[in-house]
């Protein structure tokens, strides 16, 4: 845009950061079971994180959303008084406001205007049940009330003693300026009180005035709300829940950090290299002072990875949004439950998971879900439930997305797969092979399939966007009970604890997370199978081998097993292999350096790191090594199409 | 091919006029536009990367970013033999880096933008692909690479 050099442009950009945050508070409020008992914590925090938008895009002139904001607040301003309590009812028409009002702040970034939506305001406003009992007060100070001394400011503030009121100040009646009459009065007052109040009080209140002034006081009916006082003090005595403060630094100032960090733990080891005689004394002042060079370079790597690491929080947080919409459309109840949301993870995986798991919460509500009746009828609640999780497992991440609808009709599945040519009329499939079909690109493009598979999306269509992560995807489904996909994700640009191995002449690392343990191997210790297969027993159990050298075609592979060294690895889902190297050379941390952006995907390997001399070496993705041992009759790229 | 838009060794007489950065690959010579070329380092000898493409040597270390090597003589199927290289150019291109392995790295030059003609229809189809077109000026025919479609590939099917 034309707005580069405007310094305001600055600013705006980071109203826009802002607004993501209070964006998040205003879900973590509204999501918050405390918030649905109207907890003056969580309302607080509503009402705050609206206020800002508010305030920020009234100075940026950005009137659609400040208008908005303005009347969306006022919603919980009135929870927050007491004046209303928070029930199923209007927690239906909070939710499609908010999601209305993050609508709005997107469109008045992209300098967009929004469709006009008062109708969810209109709504809001239509299931306020005023806690009954309140006193409405209309109060017009007439010009003789101002002749004879009084001040309204005095009585709303005695007003205001009394109990907390919402004052309403109207301005309908002034006029422009040029026609103003100062010795007239023009401004009237709407106030609302807690119906606890006495009414001699409140007309204590305009005692002097009474007789220049219109004034109406009444009250709604039914009993009084006896809470909202206390509710109100409640809210007085809770301090302001704040967080430190914060800084917003750019990514790319973290990501240099990240790599000069990096860079640093590589000087110092070729540093250790070189002061080696020196250090060889173990009270050397050399060795003291460069064993607190290495845990100082330890503490700054883990303060860095901190920083860029971040909760999977507001990812799952904006699923839910999706899930919203999308039940919606689909006439279908669900919610959404998190569980290790604060799972951190790094920022470019939150960033590219979005999309994947986008389409994933569409398909679950879609085609997993079963329509409110149909639950009824198999005794389910009638609200599905969508379950999002988070967990470190074996040095990657792993998301699950569990839903409680059908599972996968894979009858129905086969029949599509047969008319599509993607498998034979007779061609037997387990249960797992018929469900990875989903993930096949030929699957979903067909328009016989659109009911089942969305919206021309597939899902191959989000395997390749987790595979673009280094990530994977796999599925199970129970008939009657719920779907689970499964994606494990590596968490790029963290430090991992890794085993240096030499296969074929390299040296090679492998997560030390994924170890088991490792064997020296004999060769009575193997079986051969018919297919080529090789197998070891370890411990009573057969498991496959598969000589690292080998397999990634490395230059210097030894035929002979014997003397080498067999490492037990096992993948995320348990599955083990025996991985054969010729040595093991040591542990140690090493800096994970991504491949992928610029070499694209290497077979059987994760990442790289630096080593102290400065050379590159390949860490192994156990997961895939263990695939490429299950079947090695099977060519790779197949064995990759199966496996998702 | 006329005398109206020679090629001129850092000529500063047009602003914006293209630059080329000139090697030599397998005693032929080679350019690219110069603002695809980061940098030029010497030789270090690349990790091999497993079950990878025969034109990927293998991986460097450049400041602590891994850096894919491209012997670019065997990518243009300009010798059968992995080459001997001494220098890499370091290019970048849509946000992704890569080295390629050249012989030397000879010059700087700026010519007129209506030197560049279209590639010709080649024998040679490999150099047809990695061409962005030609420079042609002063007797000289010098082949223009285009740096991203000599990039690895970033969603091959595994080999």
């Amino acid at each position: 845009m034309t707005q580069t050099d405007d310094p305001l442009a600055a600013i705006r950009t980071s109203f826009f950061q802002e607004c993501e945050e209070l964006l998040e508070q205003l879900a973590d409020a509204l999501a918050d079971p405390a918030f649905a008992a109207t907890a003056p914590d969580q309302v607080n925090a509503a009402f705050r994180a609206v206020h800002s938008v508010k305030g920020g895009a009234a100075s940026f002139e950005l009137d659609q959303l400040s208008a908005f904001a303005h009347r969306f607040e006022n919603t919980f301003d009135d929870l927050r008084a007491g004046r209303r309590r928070v029930d199923p009812a209007l927690m239906r028409r909070i939710l499609p406001a908010a999601d209305h009002l993050s609508f709005l702040i997107e469109a008045a970034r992209a300098g967009r205007t929004c469709v006009d939506r008062s109708d969810l305001l209109q709504a809001l406003d239509q299931s306020e049940n005023p806690a009954s009992g309140d006193w409405f007060i209309r109060f017009r100070p007439t010009a003789a009330l101002y002749a004879t001394g009084n001040e309204p400011l005095h009585i709303l503030n005695a007003l205001l003693e009394l109990g907390d009121a919402r004052i309403d100040l109207s301005t309908e009646t002034l006029p422009h300026l040029s026609d103003i009459n100062p010795e007239e009065g023009y401004l009237s007052w709407q106030l609302r009180l807690p119906g606890t109040i006495a009414e001699q009080a409140l007309r204590d209140c305009f005692d002097f005035v009474e007789d220049v002034c219109d004034l109406q006081i009444t009250r709604a009916v039914g009993p009084a709300l006896s809470q909202a006082k206390a509710t109100a003090d409640a809210r007085r005595s809770a301090p302001a829940a704040g967080d430190g403060p914060t800084v917003r630094i750019d990514l790319d100032r973290i990501d240099r950090l990240m790599n000069l960090v990096g860079e640093l733990v590589i000087g110092q080891s070729m540093l250790e290299q070189t002061i080696a005689p020196a250090l060889a004394n173990s009270h050397s002042p050399a060795r003291t002072a460069f064993d607190t060079l290495t845990s100082l370079t330890s503490d700054l790597q883990d303060s860095v990875m901190a920083i860029r690491a971040q909760p999977v929080k507001p990812l799952f947080q904006r699923m839910s949004r999706i899930l919203r919409d999308a039940a919606a459309v689909a006439g279908k109840e669900a919610t959404i439950r998190f569980l290790g949301e604060m799972t951190e993870v790094d920022r470019s995986i939150i960033e590219g998971l979005t999309e994947p798991l986008t389409h994933m919460i569409r398909n679950a509500v879609d085609h997993g879900l079963e329509k409110p009746a149909d639950r009824r009828a198999l005794g389910k609640p009638t609200c599905g439930t969508v379950t999002l999780s988070a967990a470190h497992r074996v040095g990657r991440v792993l998301i699950e997305l569990f839903d409680d609808g059908a599972g996968i009709d894979r009858a129905r599945v086969r029949a599509v797969a047969v008319d599509r040519g993607l498998i034979d009329h007779d061609q037997r499939l387990t249960d797992a092979e018929t469900d990875a079909l989903l993930f096949h690109p030929g699957f979903s493009t067909a328009q016989a399939v659109t009911s089942l598979s969305g919206r021309g999306v597939g899902l191959d269509v989000v395997r390749a966007a987790l595979s673009r992560l280094g990530g994977r995807i796999t599925i199970e489904s129970q008939p009657g009970q719920g779907t689970r996909f499964q994606l494990s994700l590596p968490l790029t640009l963290a430090v991992t604890d890794g085993m240096a191995l030499r296969s074929g002449g390299q040296i090679l690392l492998l997560p030390l997370a994924s170890i088991r343990e490792t064997v020296r191997v004999r060769g009575a210790d193997i079986r051969r199978l018919d297919d080529g297969t090789e197998l070891m027993q370890i411990r009573g159990q057969l498991v496959s081998l598969c000589d690292v050298a080998a397999v990634l075609g490395l230059p210097e592979s030894t035929p002979h097993h014997d003397h080498s060294v067999a490492v037990l690895v096992a993948d995320e889902d348990g599955r083990q292999a025996a991985l054969i190297v010729d040595e093991i050379i040591d542990q140690r941390q090493v800096v994970i350096k991504g491949l992928r952006t610029n070499c694209g995907p290497v077979a059987g390997i994760a990442a790289a790191t630096i080593l102290g001399d400065g050379r590159v070496a390949l860490i192994l993705d156990p997961g895939d090594m263990v695939r490429r041992a299950g079947s090695p009759a099977v060519p790779p790229s197949e064995t990759e199409r199966l496996a998702g | 091919m006329t005398a109206a838009s020679p090629i001129s060794p850092k000529s500063p007489t047009r602003e914006a006029a293209p630059e080329v950065l000139t090697f030599c690959l397998a005693g032929r010579d080679f350019c690219l536009p110069i603002t695809s070329v980061r940098e030029i380092r010497s030789w270090s000898d690349p990790t091999p990367l497993p079950l990878s493409d025969p034109s990927l040597l293998g991986v460097i270390n450049l400041r602590g970013t891994i850096l894919p090597i491209i012997d670019l003589a065997h990518k243009l199927r300009l010798s059968a033999a992995r080459s001997r290289c001494d220098v890499i150019i370091v290019v970048a291109c849509a946000g992704r880096l890569a080295g390629f392995a050249v012989d030397r790295v000879a010059d700087i030059l700026t010519f007129a933008p209506d030197a560049l003609s279209p590639p010709p229809a080649l024998a040679n189809t490999a150099i047809a692909a990695g061409l962005s077109g030609m420079i042609l000026a002063e007797g000289r025919c010098l082949p223009v690479l285009d740096a991203t479609r000599l990039m690895p590939q970033q969603n091959r099917d595994r080999p």
